[in-house]
């Protein structure tokens, strides 16, 4: 395989700082390979990925060398089709107000006669699966399409290798694995080479050839997915420990750190075959007194569209953490907005405990609250944040941009800002979305105190595994209607396709098995009743 | 909502002609014959496109508007003969008001005109049109349409997510404070996204050589025939609308006269003005006659 990119000590520095964002990284990408490049936030990749690319290369010093291979007459500055970059927002990538146009934009760019245009723009939108949305506006079409937009829009200038940073982070779970397949579907079909940062990496790891980690703007030396889990899995304490599949988790937990450690549902199946089975006893419910409960809501949004709930049934205990499941458009967002009183029902009436709990909200983009100069400012605006702001460890930030800060940096801010009217109830849309397991887990500790001070959580969320983790309740919406309602583990024994992949792997074997740990503790229980 | 009418199947040049005379004549109708058949012609374009159900609306909604005008140009035009009353010792005209309230019409025409002239020549096709002699303005167009409910849906995102960080107090000095705070959310965060746009353009080579235009379309010599047609009636139309065979004089006394010809001559006009439907709908017609000849043979060989 020849050899496409090649980078040797290359580092790279941002103007006015000391400290290199990308250290010494030395790699080499053939045509062809599937890369995966995971570490936490903030650790270089967007850098490291946006060096891959010299036109959206960041101003800043350059040291060591980078060759571009691609073919005879490259130039740095003016080929741009060689290597496509997608970007993590779906939405700020596309130029154009339709879908045929931003197709033919880059191919527009690079010159090519009309009929050439027409003809490559048809055979991506067919591959890609999007020529029924040719002729729509941009605006009406959803993230995940928009996304597919992207990607089919590089692909028409028939790219050599493909760079994408985090480009799943904003869609939801149906949408980000219809992506990677058909991202794979590239790679092998048209053997374009495929780097692409996730956080995600369940799903990529069994697909990729390499998988690079990077650590504060290191690079190490990438490995085939197998090796890299077991390197990863040896160190129980690895920040990455969380992120690794939950067969592979499941393996190494039950002591089999082997090559062949286990990396798909089907594998960590296989893993399970001779083990003994389980069970795991599920929570006796307690009557637990509500903060608001919802009777019988139908809701529509004019009267000549349909009801979007239809007959909603809902209650939240207090003092728990309670998850909204469901898909897109199931009414999430709307049920939110008829409990925070911006829209009310046509028929039902939500109850709630007296006197009225005061309820804060943090929607989907926490970017849209900021209006202040730096996240000191934000704090001090608001009675009471500053002091949180600090207890979340935000104190290192307080000079920074709002707008500078990573996703779940933000995150943590909105909360705090939110936080600031001491609400009694919590309610956050969406809040898992594009945030690192890392990140992830600080918004689980931080719920978690918040509850302990006598709060309660209601959150929306696409993420079964956080949802399996860290909430004490779920509830599905689906239909308009609320399908179940249970604590967790009682909501997910019932289910044998909508939940964790570790539940997946346990199914028939650990009876309400739900999480990693639950194999040892299901193993334990059965020892104990012999 | 008609989409794609018969008609936009034209040359795109073809359009844009049609649709800038259309739009000069309609501003140019103030005399009551022109401005009535002008008006009637955007009334059933409007429901043509849009449906009858809107294209009613729009003029209930719109005629107010009229009146307003009227108000405004009896306040400030005290010339004419008929005095109605006085106001402030200066007078209120019959003449003045008119002319104010058939400029309120013509403006609503005008408008009907271009919200139809939107769905026959859409934006690519504007750009197919201005895109090779002045890209990078094209473009720019093209972006700034899509900036439109990028923005909107941006506001909706801003005032959930600070609604339950601002008091909800009704005092006014508030409200502008908590508008403010939104205009500069507003701002900050299109152009903290305007940045990776930037990106984008620059990732798929933007600014590296001559652009070119993806859409192509050839002018047949169909569209001939129609720019021929074109011609003769906007040269009739001009006639009617800029001719002396029908006056209509506001000031200082109202004074209309008509001919013959003028009639004739509006005939035209009306018939420019409606072409798109025409068309449409011969072309409907004579589908349905094809289809009728077809079942007649069909029962006829079965029998």
């Amino acid at each position: 395989m020849n050899e496409l990119v090649q980078l040797s000590h290359f580092s790279f520095y941002y103007p006015k700082r000391t400290s290199p964002a990308v250290r010494d990284v030395t790699l080499t990408i053939k045509s062809g390979e599937f890369f995966l490049l995971c570490g936490s936030s903030g650790c270089g990749k967007s850098t490291l990925l946006r060096s891959l690319k010299p036109q959206i290369t960041p101003h800043g010093v350059i040291e060591g060398e980078r060759t571009f291979k691609l073919s005879k007459n490259f130039d740095t500055d003016q080929t741009a089709s060689e290597i496509g970059f997608v970007f993590q927002d779906p939405e700020n990538q596309i130029v154009t107000d339709t879908v045929s146009h931003e197709l033919s934009f880059g191919l527009e760019n690079l010159g090519l006669p009309p009929a050439e245009i027409r003809q490559r723009v048809a055979e991506t939108a067919l591959f890609l699966g999007i020529d029924h949305l040719i002729q729509k506006p941009v605006n009406e079409i959803s993230g995940g399409e928009k996304q597919l937009l992207n990607l089919a829009a590089i692909l028409a200038m028939r790219p050599k290798l493909l760079l994408l940073d985090e480009p799943t982070a904003q869609l939801d779970p149906v949408a980000a694995k219809h992506f990677l397949e058909l991202l794979l579907r590239v790679n092998r079909e048209m053997g374009i080479a495929v780097m692409v940062s996730e956080h995600c990496m369940e799903d990529l790891l069994p697909i990729c050839d390499q998988v690079c980690l990077m650590e504060r703007g290191a690079l190490h030396m990438p490995l085939p997915p197998r090796e890299f889990v077991r390197n990863i899995m040896e160190n129980s304490s690895h920040p990455f420990w969380e992120a690794m599949p939950a067969a592979s988790r499941i393996a190494a937990q039950n002591g089999a750190l082997d090559e062949k450690i286990p990396l798909t549902v089907r594998e960590g199946r296989v893993f399970l075959q001779n083990f003994p089975e389980g069970e795991i006893k599920l929570p006796v419910c307690l009557k637990m007194d509500s903060i608001f409960s919802c009777k019988e809501i139908w809701f529509r949004y004019r009267k000549e569209l349909p009801f979007v709930l239809r007959g909603v049934d809902f209650s939240l205990h207090s003092g728990k953490i309670h998850a909204l499941l469901g898909g897109n458009g199931a009414g999430k967002s709307t049920l939110f907005q008829l409990l925070s009183g911006e829209l009310f029902p046509q028929r039902g009436s939500i109850k709630w405990k007296h006197p009225k709990p005061r309820t804060a909200f943090l929607w989907q983009e926490p970017k849209a609250m900021f209006s202040r100069d730096t996240v000191r400012e934000e704090l001090v605006s608001q009675n009471g944040a500053l002091e949180l702001g600090l207890k979340m460890g935000l104190k290192p930030l307080f000079e920074r941009h709002p707008y500078d800060l990573s996703g779940g940096e933000q995150q943590r801010l909105g909360i705090a800002l939110v936080l600031g009217i001491q609400p009694d109830l919590l309610l956050l849309d969406e809040p898992t979305k594009g945030l690192d397991p890392w990140n992830k887990k600080l918004l689980a500790e931080l719920l978690d105190r918040y509850r302990q001070q006598g709060g309660t959580v209601l959150l929306t969320t696409h993420d079964v595994e956080f949802a399996a983790r860290f909430c004490d309740e779920c509830s599905l919406l689906f239909g308009g209607r609320i399908v179940s309602s249970a604590p967790t583990r009682t909501f997910f024994s019932a289910n044998a396709l909508y939940t964790t992949n570790a539940a997946r792997i346990m199914n028939g074997k650990i009876k309400n098995g739900l999480l990693c740990e639950d194999v040892g503790q299901g193993l334990k229980t059965y020892k104990n009743q012999l | 909502m008609k989409e794609e009418p018969i008609f936009s199947t034209l040359h795109p040049g073809l359009l844009f002609f049609y649709s800038l005379t259309t739009a000069i004549f309609a501003m140019c109708s103030l005399n009551p014959l022109y401005l009535g058949i002008s008006l009637m012609a955007a009334l059933l374009s409007y429901s043509f496109y849009f449906g009858a159900k809107r294209a009613l609306r729009i003029f209930i909604e719109a005629l107010p508007v009229a009146f307003v005008f009227a108000a405004f140009n009896v306040f400030f035009n005290h010339r004419g003969k008929t005095i109605l009353c006085r106001l402030f010792g200066s007078a209120i005209t019959l003449e003045s008001f008119l002319y104010g309230f058939c400029s309120g019409i013509m403006l609503l025409t005008v408008l009907m005109w271009f919200r139809c002239m939107d769905v026959l020549l859409t934006t690519q096709k504007f750009l197919y049109l201005f895109g090779r002699r002045f890209p990078n303005l094209a473009l720019l167009l093209c972006m700034t349409l899509r900036l439109f409910p990028k923005t909107e849906e941006r506001i909706r995102c801003i005032r959930q997510a600070r609604h339950s960080l601002e008091s909800t107090s009704d005092r006014f000095g508030d409200k502008i404070k908590n508008g403010m705070r939104h205009i500069s959310c507003l701002l900050e965060w299109s152009m903290e996204d305007g940045l990776d746009t930037a990106d984008s353009m620059k990732a798929r080579g933007y600014g590296t050589m001559e652009r070119t235009c993806g859409e192509e379309y050839s002018f047949t010599g169909k569209d001939f025939f129609w720019f021929i047609a074109f011609l003769i009636l906007t040269f009739l139309s001009a006639f009617a609308v800029f001719g002396k065979n029908s006056v209509m004089q506001y000031f200082p006394q109202l004074h209309f006269s008509a001919d013959i010809w003028s009639i004739i001559l509006a005939a035209f006009y009306f018939t420019f003005l409606v072409l798109p439907v025409l068309w449409e709908e011969i072309s409907e017609v004579r589908l349905f006659w094809a289809q009728k000849k077809i079942q007649n043979r069909r029962k006829r060989s079965y029998e």
